[in-house]
């Protein structure tokens, strides 16, 4: 071909790629509900149930979203132990009227995880639901097709008809390097734009937390660095309105051992630098969320050294300070003799304001805590 | 599509590898058998699919000139051409993606009008200086971009991978002199 030819191909080339690049005129902020005063009782209550009915000796990394009809659909991984094959994700519902669980039931396993995506798969992890702003749930897990969780990449699944059915798995490309170590643990954050935003962290050579931007039809259209280095994970991001939020970040390896926490201004593109909190933190997961009175809760491990508890802590000022409320109760001492372990927790507030954690106790049970303002402000 | 692309990189890359101990004109005759086994199924994942999941999907650069490799049409000033113009990319997306600093480059992929004017510029000079394979495998990368060819949204994945990048530097370790 004449230089002229190679010429008009390449134009060609690059204006078919320039009209595919051309960004959406606004940026997405964070979508927030308004602050509203709880609907709820004032007489303190809480109680404990078991989310995961023994169906698999080994179970972590809960993750949970409230359905149309007041239920909240759970999920997690379960199987033989952490890594092994035979690990699916599982799934079960709970209903607030009965205060019980449904039965648990596979949702995806791992052979249908590489049959979809056309690639051998090794192992499964963790899982984490979102609702959007169409009320679609969307299940974003991870997977490793070689090597440990550094090897890890996340794949979505999205059901259209309230968590009864699944489409097919889809891979999202979230590092330029063989697409290898991003990792899923936080709650997503509905989007301005019926997209979501979501927390991932990596922990292959560096260790940092990151947000992912998705459309609408759940492709990533952005992200942002919300640290760097070699010490912070499982960003969990708490947005106080469009354009402020905060995360907190579980801080691994370097001191001091405190959860981590980071600012943003503008919906998530630049975030400020990293800096501790005064809750202790062991090198474990957190979960926090908005409250719909505003104020900001926080399940952590209330320990510099083990997950031998696991606490609960109220913000009033995204972070800036805390109050410790307390320790949830554990089901009982571990089976195995050891010391007990609670770990990995989620936390939900349903529209009838209640709040529910949930959490892995002594990698064999999801534990479910259901409480409500009163029972926080009583403590 | 995205899994047909990525199943025939694979597979191609499963070709170039045969066809490295075959030598002769039968060489690109056992290569096509190769791709056309490497991306058959086999009860439900093939050979493909199992490279696919330890390489990842390959670059639309890679997969042009693997293409031009095994069609014989790579010779060694446009190896060196391209290798210099991957390590280059290379040594500014990988370090600072991996984790060091808070600028990620890997971002600039997203909307990537800023990367899309330097590609530009390297494909204006490869078309003036003559190197073809360099502005085949960038003109290709942008254009699979625009038809959304790769399972990834960035246009980086489709210009760059860690597996080029190794071809490229020992290209360059070698002086671009040596057969493909």
């Amino acid at each position: 071909m004449s230089r002229i030819g190679w010429t008009l191909v390449a134009t060609v080339a690059f204006g078919l790629a320039y009209s595919r690049a051309t960004p959406t005129p606004e940026r997405a902020r964070f979508s927030v509900p308004p602050n509203a005063a709880s609907n709820e009782t004032s007489v303190a209550a809480y109680e404990t149930s078991t989310a995961s009915s023994g169906v698999t000796p080994s179970v972590h990394s809960a993750s949970a979203v409230e359905l149309g009809d007041g239920g909240i659909f759970a999920v997690w991984y379960g199987g033989s132990r952490e890594g092994a094959r035979d690990v699916a994700i599982y799934s079960a519902i709970y209903d607030p009227a009965r205060r019980e669980w449904s039965d648990e039931s596979v949702l995806t396993t791992r052979a249908d995880t590489a049959r979809e995506l056309d690639r051998t798969i090794r192992k499964l992890g963790n899982p984490v639901l979102a609702k959007d702003a169409a009320g679609r749930i969307w299940l974003f897990y991870v997977s490793v097709s070689f090597g440990g969780w550094s090897g890890s990449a996340i794949n979505v699944k999205r059901s259209d008809d309230g968590a009864r059915s699944f489409g097919p798995a889809r891979r999202l490309v979230t590092s330029p390097f063989l697409n290898v170590s991003t990792l899923v643990k936080g709650p997503p954050i509905p989007l301005s734009d019926g997209g979501l935003a979501l927390p991932v962290y990596h922990e292959f050579i560096g260790k940092f937390g990151e947000l992912l931007y998705l459309d609408a039809a759940g492709a990533v259209n952005d992200k942002a660095r919300i640290s760097s280095g070699i010490s912070s994970l499982q960003p969990v991001v708490v947005p106080a309105d469009g354009s402020h939020a905060v995360a907190f970040l579980r801080r691994s390896g370097g001191s001091p051992a405190r959860v981590l926490a980071s600012t943003t201004v503008d919906a998530g593109r630049m975030w400020g630098a990293v800096a501790p909190t005064s809750l202790a933190n062991p090198d474990a997961a957190i979960a926090a969320i908005r409250t719909v009175a505003g104020d900001t809760l926080m399940a952590f491990n209330d320990s510099e050294l083990d997950r031998g508890n696991l606490s609960l802590a109220l913000s009033p000022d995204l972070g800036e300070s805390f109050r410790v409320v307390g320790s949830v109760d554990p089901p009982g001492a571990p089976s195995s003799g050891g010391a007990q372990r609670l770990s990995y927790p989620w936390l939900l507030q349903t529209r009838d304001g209640d709040f529910h954690l949930l959490y892995t106790w002594d990698r064999a049970r999801i534990e479910h805590v259901r409480f409500n303002r009163a029972w926080l402000d009583s403590r | 599509m995205t899994n047909v692309y990525g199943l025939l990189g694979a597979g191609l890359l499963v070709a170039a590898c045969v066809k490295l101990f075959r030598h002769g004109p039968s060489a690109r005759y056992w290569a096509l058998a190769a791709l056309v086994l490497a991306v058959a199924p086999i009860q439900g994942i093939s050979l493909a699919g199992l490279v696919r999941a330890h390489t990842g999907d390959l670059s639309v650069t890679s997969v042009v000139l693997l293409l031009l490799g095994l069609g014989g049409a790579l010779g060694v000033s446009e190896r060196r051409a391209v290798s210099v113009c991957v390590v280059g990319l290379a040594a500014f997306l990988y370090p600072m993606a991996l984790g060091i600093g808070r600028f990620d480059p890997y971002r600039l992929g997203y909307e990537p009008r800023i990367l899309l004017g330097g590609l530009a510029l390297v494909v204006a000079w490869s078309l003036m200086r003559g190197t073809r394979a360099l502005m085949v495998g960038l003109v290709g990368a942008v254009a699979g971009f625009g038809l959304g060819v790769h399972e990834s949204v960035n246009l980086w994945d489709y210009v760059i991978d860690p597996w080029l990048t190794i071809w490229a530097l020992v290209q360059l370790w070698r002086g671009g002199g040596a057969d493909a």
